[in-house]
């Protein structure tokens, strides 16, 4: 898979799995910050955003809280966690 | 464990060896922390005033600031929660502001008094016995109608850590761990992650680690701990298989802050052996009861704490709480308790065991965090761009979030037609976001004429929701009329049937998104797509289009408005012909044709 459309995967993921209104996954840019002040998600959303990606990649974040805050940073971070896990 | 009086906690510690706390970077014992209060309080000592906001984000900053602000007689102010709107207001009329490093690097934020930070100042222990009577600290909730309300808490309100000891440290060695989820600003953590293990020699974890995969490895590297935890984290632990490995080192787990989903008790109970404690309370009260559900059997009434006596108020039907816990209140027995009266309504039987009802309030829990939406409600009608405003709680995956249902003054209309909706709505949220916690902010936002207000002025609960399940996709019917197998006196008998319908198309239909940012125009499908809808009512079942013959758009229907539709169906041709009227300009007209006779 090309990194654009796993980029484009993850945009779907967020919008599906968190139900937002008014933002078309297409239009969540790649590289901007996910919480508070990019898209604006919130505590609630990166626990079920986190249930997503398993349920769909299974892949799971490690225990270091400071690791996990980079790799829940943009879409693009993301992606390339998930790339990175599944090797 | 024999529980140590917080107000003799500075006097007559444990042994300097005995920890305390522990987070990333260090552990903290007895001396340590007495050598923190003391260092804190001394330069505290020295400087005006003695209201001090504490900001901190770990549990062991908070216990170390809360300790030195009541060694030198001050009274601590916890924020509700850590927007920069609320710390901003807090700050305002405080002396001083504690915050740690963890909370500087979250929010480095200007402030009119520079923050200390509490471990920064260690010196040399300062012992005193403190007065049990006065109000050290003040904590906030949103109250049931107005804005947040300070509650006051003396270190006697605070005794309950015995009884806490009694009901969740029974059988549990003092090498247990204190591990949480739930935030030490509520008095939920407040008590049972700082104050019950500071009283009883147990250690806490002094950082808020709320991932499960963060959580788990700790919980699975301590040989034995006990788990604070919020529903909403332990909903998340409970589908974890690794939760099961913790068995036997995981002794209890408590839960509070909302109620606990049976599914998620039982999940507890079969991974670790038992199903988690559950305390309900309030921060006016304190922790009032306790209850543990088993898996299978139906929930057993809530328990009181010992010296705790309920009531259900015969008006209201709410439980009536009163304790020596309880810091806010009437006072009305001779022995000077105060009774506070809960939101939540209750029936007591005469055991004074209880059953929950659920709130009779508008206050809502998401994420364990309390919202009044009145309060809410009162904050967006605020603004420029809304003229009124009615919110619920809708429940979406695995939480509940907030609604709004908005009429927009002028002023929005204008906003909304200028830009998209999208920042529309960030301009709302963007308003709201200064007072309240991210999770708190409404999610699913629906933009009306008018409130669907019943006649005794109330806003109906089923009205709301459905307004705020989805997008409306057709307008609202404001009357109709039908003129049923017409002959026409042409030359061939054609039996047509007319539906001629007044229209509010409403300024948030869902087909008007991105048709067009700036200039809002209900698109030409849509209008089809009534037109057809119209004709399947008047035949009676559904209708396949086969083409369309022909189409005229003389004028744009704008939403927001009024208009006519005017549909035919002609059965013995095949046809529907629609007509939309503005008043008497026609603005659209077509005619389509039909796959079958219907």
């Amino acid at each position: 898979m090309t990194s654009d459309s796993l980029h484009l995967e993850i945009k779907k993921i967020i919008v599906e799995s968190l139900a937002l209104e008014d933002i078309a996954p297409e239009e969540i840019e790649t590289a901007a910050p996910l919480f508070v002040e990019g898209l604006g998600l919130d505590s609630i959303d990166a626990l079920e955003l986190a249930m997503s990606l398993e349920e769909k990649y299974g892949v799971t974040v490690g225990d270091d809280p400071d690791e996990n805050q980079k790799i829940f940073f943009s879409v693009e971070s993301l992606a390339q966690f998930v790339t990175d896990q599944r090797g | 464990m024999a529980c140590v009086p917080l107000h003799q906690l500075l006097q007559e510690p444990r042994a300097e060896t005995t920890r305390v706390a522990w987070d990333r970077r260090a552990t903290y014992d007895v001396g340590a922390f007495l050598r923190h209060v003391g260092g804190l309080a001394r330069r505290l000592e020295g400087r005006p005033g003695r209201k001090i906001l504490l900001d901190t984000t770990s549990a062991y900053a908070f216990a170390v600031g809360l300790f030195a602000v009541a060694r030198v007689g001050g009274e601590a102010l916890v924020p509700p929660n850590r927007q920069e709107g609320t710390l901003l207001e807090l700050s305002s009329y405080c002396d001083g502001v504690l915050r740690d490093r963890g909370a500087n690097e979250a929010n480095p934020s200007a402030e009119a008094v520079t923050p200390l930070d509490p471990l920064a100042h260690a010196g040399e222990p300062w012992p005193a016995e403190l007065d049990p009577q006065r109000p050290i600290v003040q904590l906030f909730t949103s109250g049931t109608t107005g804005r947040a309300k300070e509650i006051p808490k003396a270190f006697c309100h605070l005794e309950e850590v015995v009884e806490l000891e009694r009901r969740v440290g029974a059988d549990l060695p003092v090498e247990a761990q204190v591990f949480a989820t739930a935030p030490h600003q509520h008095l939920y953590g407040f008590l049972l992650r700082v104050l019950w293990p500071l009283s009883t020699g147990r250690a806490f974890q002094a950082e808020s680690l709320l991932r499960p995969e963060e959580l788990l490895p700790r919980l699975a590297d301590a040989p034995v701990s006990v788990l604070v935890a919020t529903p909403a984290h332990l909903r998340h632990l409970a589908a974890r298989p690794e939760l099961a490995d913790l068995r036997g080192r995981v002794m209890r787990v408590v839960s509070s802050g909302g109620p606990l989903p049976p599914a998620v008790a039982a999940s507890v109970e079969a991974a670790l052996g038992a199903p988690p404690i559950e305390i309900f309370g309030s921060t006016e009260t304190g922790g009032v009861a306790t209850r543990r559900q088993p898996a299978g059997k139906a929930a057993p009434h809530w328990r009181p704490f010992e010296g705790v006596r309920v009531r259900r108020d015969p008006e209201s039907g709410c439980l009536r709480v009163s304790s020596s816990f309880v810091s806010v209140g009437a006072n009305l027995s001779s022995d000077g308790m105060l009774e506070f009266e809960m939101g939540d309504q209750a029936e007591v039987d005469e055991d004074q065991q209880f059953v929950l009802q659920g709130r009779a309030d508008r206050v809502v829990k998401i994420g364990e965090k309390r919202l009044s939406l009145s309060d809410m409600e009162s904050r967006l009608r605020e603004h420029a761009f809304i003229d009124d405003c009615g919110l619920i709680a809708v429940d979406r995956s695995t939480e509940q979030r907030v609604a709004a249902v908005v009429v927009l003054s002028a002023k929005g209309l204008a906003a909304k037609a200028d830009r998209d909706r999208r920042s529309l709505v960030q301009t709302l949220q963007g308003q709201l976001a200064a007072h309240w916690d991210r999770v708190l902010l409404p999610r699913v936002w629906r933009f009306v004429e008018a409130l669907p207000t019943d006649e005794r002025g109330k806003l109906p609960r089923e009205a709301l929701l459905a307004l705020v399940a989805e997008r409306p996709r057709v307008p609202v019917v404001l009357g109709e009329r039908r003129e049923d197998g017409e002959q026409r006196e042409d030359c061939e008998q054609r039996e047509v049937q007319t539906l001629v319908r007044d229209l509010q198309v409403p300024t948030d239909l869902a087909a008007l998104e991105g048709h067009f940012p700036g200039q809002p125009v209900v698109p030409g499908v849509a209008q089809l797509g009534w037109a057809l809808a119209a004709a399947e009512e008047l035949a009676g079942g559904k209708l396949s289009l086969a083409g369309v013959e022909a189409l005229k758009f003389k004028e744009m229907l704008l939403p927001g408005g009024r208009v006519r539709l005017e549909v035919e169906l002609d059965r013995l041709r095949a046809r529907v012909r629609f007509r939309i009227f503005a008043e008497d300009r026609e603005l659209s007209s077509g005619r389509l044709l039909l796959a079958d006779t219907p």
